[in-house]
């Protein structure tokens, strides 16, 4: 391997082959070192070419995970509103309201009776 | 009803919808985009759980920032983004804790299986190249993954990754330069 080759093996790593001159490539077509790293940096090229194409599959929990960690109340909207989750937690609010109520008149009639006795 | 309604709108109705707070828009949205951002997360960490938290924590920062979002670049793009900014914070919080990551990938890509390249022959080598990323350092590996296969800028790479233009292109340089060793290695090793 001479300084040409290092040379032409840096161009291809930081330009590619655009990066090429026309000496470089008059070396290239004699040097089949210089031709092995082409033939690798056009087959590294093609893979990544691939690669923006293949997608590992995601754990299928993820969707769920995602709106869990949002919630029902992020941004209010007319459409959370219709949000079964949003009708559940209203109904959630109105029987803890109204379990807070009840025990309220239970301790005021208790005091009305200690009174009344 | 309104499942199937938000099934059959397009991407574009779905990115408006959501950015006016429409969850069951939103929901479809990351249903569509799970897998790829998955992907770029375990592309730039290495390991499925922690991929899989970036994944999550990255929606859930895409929906928070939905009302910024004006759509001057793709919805796919700016989640990219948002995913690099994600897995960043994960890896240095992460950083305190020794981890195996390859005992920890996927065990391979939808697209094929992986096995070392063979010299002469014509299949992809893409599963070899994915293979040979996971041998290059986190902060090299990075820049290759957002350069070559993503195709962002130096200026973009520098900017999400926190370093200089000039870093990321000596990150860039080197990690080819190691890919085409790995490469070589596994052809000296088959002939």
């Amino acid at each position: 391997m001479n300084i040409r080759c290092v040379s032409i093996a840096a161009t291809l790593s930081a330009r590619g082959e655009d990066g090429l001159t026309d000496q470089m490539e008059r070396h290239i077509d004699g040097c089949p070192r210089c031709q092995t790293d082409i033939a690798d940096h056009r087959l590294l090229q093609r893979a990544f070419v691939e690669l923006r194409q293949a997608t590992y599959p995601a754990p299928g929990e993820i969707p769920f995970r995602v709106m869990d960690a949002i919630g029902p109340w992020s941004v209010p909207t007319n459409a959370e509103a219709r949000d079964h989750r949003t009708a559940v937690a209203a109904a959630a609010a109105v029987a803890t309201a109204a379990a807070t109520a009840a025990a309220g008149t239970a301790v005021l009639f208790l005091r009305h009776r200690q009174r009344a006795a | 009803m309104e499942r199937e309604r938000v099934e059959s709108q397009q991407p574009h109705d779905l990115v408006d919808r959501a950015r006016t707070g429409d969850r069951d828009a939103f929901g479809e949205l990351v249903r569509i985009h799970q897998h790829e951002v998955f992907t770029l997360a375990v592309r730039l960490v290495r390991d499925r759980d922690l991929a899989s938290d970036v994944t999550q924590d990255a929606f859930v920062r895409a929906w928070r920032a939905m009302p910024q979002f004006r759509g001057d670049a793709k919805f796919s793009t700016w989640l990219h983004r948002i995913t690099v900014n994600t897995a960043w914070t994960h890896r240095t919080r992460r950083n305190r804790v020794r981890l195996d990551p390859l005992e920890s990938l996927p065990s391979e890509p939808e697209s094929g299986a992986i096995d070392p390249i063979r010299a002469g022959e014509s299949a992809s080598a893409a599963p070899s190249i994915e293979q040979a990323l996971r041998g290059l350092s986190t902060s090299v590996r990075s820049v290759v993954v957002l350069k070559d296969i993503y195709d962002w800028s130096h200026a973009e790479i520098a900017e999400h990754l926190d370093i200089s233009v000039t870093a990321a292109k000596v990150r860039l340089h080197r990690g080819r330069k190691e890919l085409r060793q790995i490469l070589r290695g596994w052809r000296d090793g088959v002939e």
